[in-house]
């Protein structure tokens, strides 16, 4: 009955947030709908499952296990406090443990459908069991996986980039990219999940077979996670105790890199994630002919490329755009309403706009330094300028739209759309490895002009996307006005 | 804020012609739309709000839970916009806001700092009243300590420090003292009455008055109306 009463609670609770719930449905429907075809597509470059029907079934699984994830986080890290109260009250810490579990199961059940729903609708699901099955391991574990990071790591920022993080450790290095045998991956969660879905024996040789070690899986992460939340509930916690104009400016943008350089988590996912995303990429892609339309000389023609180079050169504004993205989101909203408070006591709400953004550019030049500079190990472009130019445009586009995602639907719905933005924008409408030609709707999207412009460096002797240049800047020119008009209106309420 | 807007014509009240008054408010109402799924009417938290404040005057704002005492508060310092109704203030101000705003990845120092920028205070200026901020509410140990590490009571002290700190003209001060030991309440006195000797003005929200003799006067707030006692 108590139970029951905690579960209906924490629903509600969570349902309070009307745009949370939509963005539970809305992303994985629009993942699996429209990022799925491009990871299959990758897949079956990369992989060795050639077969793109088979591939699609686990879109539905990374799309529910990457919600499941997020919203496992914020559950518990949400409530962490007045769960820890509620036990101190008198309620029995297990039935704490599994009402959030459970209410998180029913909010993964919900992601798992929308996912679910946009697979039927995109391919024709032949095992049903096999793939309803399969989405609600996927969602289980990470669900785990969210509530587990949430019990030990306090905060939002951090433990929201680790779940991010081992789900894209996750998926690219998985069976579907890197092959079933790989030695590695067989240690990561959702191994055996995958295979399963992909119907492909592992080869790891046990009596119960794959189902049974995706099983096992599931229900070890459930009672990791339970365990670790059990603790952080039930036992004590005790806090620890332990000039104007460019003066002002320079001392608020000494402040936020301070800030920022005390985030460890920042750092690893700025530095490792880039060495991580650009060297794989060219170690895992088999050197095979990619046809591209390039302009040179301002003539118009499909080139034959290797798509090692092509892979690797695409990747870089790929990383850069996601992880400028995070970094956006996460640097103006964890310090959002203290900057209010600095506005109000003299600061001009643009003098703290300028210096939160100088420090989210410098995330993203540091970002785009890294990608570059591993680039430069494998890959030479023609025009090392115009690429890096072009590369630092991407950064500060996905920097702004950070922060508009973050100011417009907060936190956790912030990160599902800077999840899901950068992957349809610059992973798919303007991915060159699975068009010679980018698909005319991309066109619409922030980054088309930067990437036009990038492609150009990359593979061309002359600079012939001025145009491509022109409109990737009014877009960087645009999200800094539309940034700065939003912030304004958070920073300076009473001159609304 | 560093400098208010001084009163003009169409004032809350004439008094700061003669500089009498350094805040007036007047008429202030505020409503609130009511968020989640279905379509409700607002919610109206102030209807008529009115409160005077002259040099030298510690005033105590009080009122039940949820009667509107902070957003009232937060309209006079400027942080929420108002409904309708007028506000003038004079000179600087200082907001201690109920729960402490503070970034969880400085230290005090850190926030000292960067608060004295804000206030266009010149360094010597800043340290002097941030040592004399130390030493008054005892946290000087915590000087070099990130706020994400702080106990309760030290993120309240560095909460009010911040806006002692530019000896503002009109400290606005949002339960100040709640997670104060009773040594740093009776310190948190103490300087609220040097500061009104040296004719700062001070308004003190509280749930209730339990030193009635400390303040000037007592506004009450009842159902979104002033009654002055």
């Amino acid at each position: 009955m108590t139970a029951t009463l905690l579960l209906r609670r924490y629903l509600s609770e969570y349902a309070r947030r009307p745009l949370n719930v939509a963005l539970l449905v809305i992303v994985p429907v629009l993942f699996v709908y429209l990022a799925a075809s491009a990871i299959v597509d990758f897949a079956s470059i990369v992989g060795e499952v050639g077969d793109p029907d088979r591939l699609s079934g686990p879109t539905a699984g990374w799309a529910a296990a990457f919600l499941a994830g997020v919203s496992g986080f914020f559950l518990v890290l949400g409530s962490r406090e007045a769960d820890q109260r509620l036990a101190t009250a008198g309620m029995r810490p297990m039935r704490i443990v599994a009402a959030r579990l459970g209410s998180g199961l029913v909010l993964a059940l919900l992601a798992g459908g929308g996912a679910l729903l946009a697979l039927a609708l995109r391919t024709d699901i032949t095992d049903p069991v096999r793939a309803v099955g399969g989405t609600l391991m996927f969602a289980v574990i990470y669900l785990a996986i969210g509530a587990a990071v949430a019990s030990v790591i306090k905060s939002a920022v951090n433990g929201s980039l680790v779940v991010v993080f081992v789900w894209m450790i996750d998926v690219f290095l998985g069976p579907a990219m890197a092959g079933a045998d790989n030695a590695i991956s067989r240690w990561f969660p959702s191994h055996y999940v995958t295979l399963v879905m992909l119907d492909e024996p592992s080869g790891h040789g046990a009596p119960w077979g794959d189902l049974g070690w995706a099983l096992m899986w599931a229900t070890a992460a459930v009672v990791l996670a339970g365990w670790l939340f059990y603790s952080a509930t039930a036992g004590p916690r005790t806090r620890t105790v332990t000039a104007p104009g460019s003066r002002r400016y320079v001392a608020a943008l000494r402040f936020g890199l301070r800030e920022y350089r005390r985030n460890p988590a920042m750092w690893v996912l700025l530095v490792v994630l880039p060495v991580f995303f650009t060297s794989l990429s060219f170690w895992v892609t088999p050197d095979d002919p990619a046809p591209v339309r390039l302009v040179e000389n301002g003539r118009s023609a499909i080139a034959i490329l290797s798509m090692i180079d092509v892979h690797g050169a695409i990747m870089v504004p790929i990383t850069v755009a996601f992880l400028s993205g995070l970094a956006g989101m996460f640097v103006v909203q964890s310090s959002l309403e203290a900057d209010g408070r600095l506005a109000l006591a003299g600061y001009r709400a643009s003098e703290v706009l300028v210096a939160r953004l100088s420090v989210i550019a410098a995330a993203g030049l540091l970002t785009a330094a890294v990608s570059l500079g591993v680039t430069a190990v494998d890959f030479a472009p023609e025009q090392w300028g115009v690429f890096a130019l072009a590369t630092v445009i991407v950064a500060l586009t996905y920097g702004m739209v950070g922060v508009l995602a973050g100011s417009l639907f907060g936190r956790v719905g912030g990160l599902y759309v800077m999840f899901l933005i950068p992957f349809v924008d610059v992973g798919i409408a303007q991915n060159i490895m699975f068009s010679a030609v980018p698909p005319g709707w991309g066109r619409f999207l922030p980054s088309r002009g930067a990437v036009s412009f990038l492609v150009d460096g990359a593979f061309t002797a002359t600079v012939d996307e001025l145009g491509s240049l022109l409109l990737s800047l009014v877009w960087v020119a645009g999200l800094i006005v539309t940034t700065a008009f939003v912030f304004h209106r958070i920073s300076s309420p009473e001159r609304i | 804020m560093s400098s208010a807007a001084e009163a003009g014509p169409g004032s809350a009240l004439s008094g700061f012609d003669d500089r009498e008054f350094v805040l007036a408010a007047s008429g202030v109402t505020k409503s609130f739309r009511r968020r989640g799924w279905r379509r409700r009417r607002p919610l109206r938290v102030l209807v008529d709000a009115a409160v005077e404040l002259r040099r030298g005057e510690v005033v105590g704002l009080v009122g039940e839970n949820g009667s509107g005492k902070s957003t009232f508060m937060k309209i006079l310092v400027g942080n929420l916009a108002r409904g309708g109704g007028d506000v003038d203030r004079l000179g600087t101000i200082g907001y201690c806001p109920q729960e402490p705003i503070l970034y969880e990845l400085a230290t005090p120092d850190e926030h000292f700092e960067l608060f004295g920028h804000a206030y266009d205070l010149d360094v010597a200026t800043m340290e002097a009243s941030r040592d004399e901020i130390y030493d008054t509410l005892g946290f000087a140990d915590h000087r070099d300590v990130r706020v994400e590490e702080l106990s309760g009571g030290t993120r309240a002290k560095l909460n009010l420090g911040l806006a002692l700190l530019p000896d503002p003209t009109v400290l606005l001060l949002d339960e100040p003292y709640a997670g104060f030991d009773w040594d740093t309440y009776l310190k948190f006195w103490d300087l609220t009455a040097r500061r009104k000797k040296d004719g700062r003005s001070i308004l003190i929200i509280s749930h209730f008055v339990a030193d009635e003799e400390r303040f000037d006067r007592i506004v009450h707030l009842k159902d979104g109306r002033t009654l002055d006692e």
